[in-house]
């Protein structure tokens, strides 16, 4: 391993500023993306997530600030972006050539031996699904079809950190759908992802963490599951479904009714109900053991009324600063 | 053993070698990372080594080559260019070229249009190239990739060069030919000439391009404009206001312009039998109209009269060109 990779994390962002005359896109950023973490970058329009990604990927020079890529300072374009393979504002492809042009292009610059380029452009056309379309010119692609081939340029020299603008931006659901099935197969192989998204849901179900900027600042930053748990414990806005396997028994309601930080319950079904709960968690775990002292059988414990959603908008509204 | 057997065993031989040698860095590094590697990322981190800059600079250069044998406008213009001698031939009468006395006059007469045709291969190859990466956008792609920005500039000037470059030289040689038939040939003056042309394509280009880096939409009317008619434009307006002071002797330099190095190469050649004195230009025009006139329109102005003088000012000229082009494009953001 080199020794640029035994840095611990993959990017590292210090007080990163960028300036176009007198507006600020990004305002003394401060972003720190683990090895092997999948982290997503959420904002409103005009918020600097992609004046962000440009920056470590060299297409916009900081005003301001360092950026670290696995060690290296990105002003060091080449070495930086050597184990990097990103997609990045809707990028095409040059529309006369093939996706195995493209991709040969690619290659070469990355230092691909003439041999695997070939190898390592078919493993990655059929990850994106676009083999059978490889000696058809790009120009008769569809935008997603093209987002595809993109992806699988990012994909070619097998890098460790991939960055992504968007990807599923513009796609149909199925596109969408595949472009996700794609970024979480790369998640299990360990790589290092950080994706900027408008698409909560995305945040959600793929990420392990997440920053929000909002006007070019960090507003938020840390574990996706955490932050919204934090946000929800302190609003108060907790409802827990539970579902057994047995019939549920006046009893086991009225012992649960007496449970700490249990309000507003009521019964949603034979097997479930429903109730508002403010308390740590292992008086959650009490309540899961007030099921198995009844020999009820538990089923599900779901946590609702927080999500991403409320704490995106709580925070875009009134520019909280949490971090 | 046969010939081909020993060059077949030797080439095994060799290839076997380099397979045991990469073998042995995918092994270092496997073992460099405690094993905790995959035989991929093995592979990459030994042998995905990112090409260095004369490497990225032919890539940049075969790449934009290959796109353009797949732009008509490209093919159109060359094919223009290659002909233009041949269709300038077939118009001129038989007994023009019977009378001259050396091929070269009949070259000269030929590549008439070279001038024009000449920037406009240029512009069309040059100009174009940066601005429609970033209005197709495909600078998203090739920019973020381990490719320093003078490699992607310089790489594909080099392809737009080479290809003005060419397209004139084929347009010497078809006017070569069929200027042989006749009269003898001067050969120094040709070879001379051709030089010339090669600096004053490279200046073309170089400005074109340097233009084209600034711009955002596109640049092929705006520095055609320029060429053919700004540059020589202004020298002459110049030299016209330095005439009035009395300061002729200035003019001299201003003959150096490298817009009139195209002029030069043709005066170079031989004098034109169709009465003007150089190629199809704003220079030529004006010299025209002082002969109909019977009186220099622009006293003591004339065309630099040294091939080696305008062939350094266009290098260093273009040099200077590109440098500044690639300080732009150095600093912009995308």
């Amino acid at each position: 391993m080199t020794e640029e990779s035994d840095a611990p994390l993959a990017i590292d962002i210090k007080g990163l500023t960028k300036s176009y005359g007198s507006f600020t896109a990004v305002d003394n950023l401060d972003m720190q993306v683990g090895k092997g973490e999948f982290m997503g970058l959420l904002g409103p329009n005009g918020a600097g997530k992609s004046t962000t990604l440009k920056s470590i990927t060299g297409l916009v020079r900081p005003t301001s600030g360092t950026i670290l890529v696995n060690g290296i300072d990105a002003r060091n374009h080449r070495k930086a972006m050597t184990h990097v393979g990103c997609v990045i504002e809707t990028p095409e492809c040059y529309h006369n050539f093939t996706p195995g042009e493209m991709l040969d292009y690619v290659g070469k610059i990355h230092g691909i031996p003439r041999k695997e380029i070939g190898i390592r452009a078919r493993d990655v056309l059929e990850e994106v699904r676009m083999w059978e379309w490889r000696d058809k010119h790009i120009g008769q692609f569809s935008k997603g079809m093209r987002q595809r081939v993109a992806i699988a340029a990012a994909l070619l020299p097998n890098p460790e950190i991939i960055i992504l603008d968007e990807p599923t931006s513009g796609l149909d659901p199925r596109g969408m759908i595949e472009v996700r099935e794609t970024l979480r197969s790369l998640k299990d192989r360990g790589l290092t992802l950080l994706i900027s998204t408008h698409i909560l849901k995305e945040v959600s179900e793929m990420c392990t963490s997440m920053t929000m900027i909002n006007r070019g600042r960090c507003v938020i930053s840390g574990d996706v599951n955490t932050l919204i748990h934090n946000m929800a414990v302190s609003d108060r806005s907790i409802t827990i479904d539970l579902r057994t396997i047995a019939n549920i028994t006046p009893v086991f309601v009225s012992d649960l009714k007496a449970m700490p930080g249990v309000s507003n319950l009521e019964r949603t079904g034979d097997r479930s109900v429903r109730f508002a709960f403010i308390g740590s968690d292992e008086q959650q775990a009490d309540i899961a053991d007030l099921v198995a002292a009844h020999k009820l059988r538990l089923l599900s414990m779901n946590e609702t009324g927080a999500d991403l959603e409320k704490l995106y908008m709580r925070l875009t509204e009134n520019e909280v600063n949490v971090k | 053993m046969s010939r081909e057997e020993r060059r077949a065993e030797k080439a095994a031989r060799k290839a076997a070698k380099a397979e045991a040698r990469l073998g042995e860095k995918i092994e270092d590094a496997y073992d460099e990372s405690e094993r905790t590697l995959s035989h991929e990322e093995a592979c990459r981190d030994s042998v995905y080594t990112t090409s260095g800059t004369l490497a990225q600079i032919w890539i940049c250069y075969m790449t934009q080559m290959n796109r353009f044998t797949k732009q008509r406008t490209v093919w159109l213009m060359a094919i223009l260019l290659i002909l233009m001698p041949v269709i300038y031939y077939l118009m001129i009468s038989r007994d023009i070229i019977a009378n001259a006395e050396v091929a070269n006059t009949t070259m000269a007469t030929i590549l008439t249009l070279l001038p024009i045709l000449a920037a406009l291969m240029a512009t069309v190859t040059c100009a174009a190239m940066l601005p429609t990466e970033f209005n197709e956008r495909t600078v998203y792609l090739s920019l973020p990739l381990p490719v320093t920005r003078g490699a992607f500039y310089i790489g594909k000037f080099l392809s737009g060069l080479s290809l003005a470059a060419g397209t004139v030289f084929a347009a010497y040689g078809i006017a070569l030919l069929l200027s042989m038939g006749g009269a003898e040939a001067y050969t120094g003056p040709i070879v001379q000439s051709m030089i010339l042309v090669l600096c004053g394509t490279f200046f073309f280009c170089a400005m074109t391009y340097m233009f084209s880096a600034k711009s955002k939409r596109g640049a092929v009317l705006k520095t055609l404009l320029i060429m053919v008619v700004g540059l020589p434009g202004l020298a002459m307006v110049i030299a016209y206001l330095l005439s009035m002071f009395d300061a002729t002797s200035f003019s001299h330099i201003l003959g150096y312009f490298p817009c009139f190095s195209f002029d030069l190469a043709l005066l170079y050649l031989g004098p034109n039998m169709m009465g003007m004195s150089s190629g199809a230009s704003l220079y030529s025009l004006v010299d025209m109209l002082s002969m109909m006139s019977g009186q220099q329109l622009i006293p003591g102005f004339t065309v630099g009269s040294s091939i080696g003088i305008m062939c350094l000012v266009c290098v260093i000229l273009g040099i200077l060109c590109l440098i500044h082009g690639n300080r732009v494009i150095a600093r912009r953001d995308m």
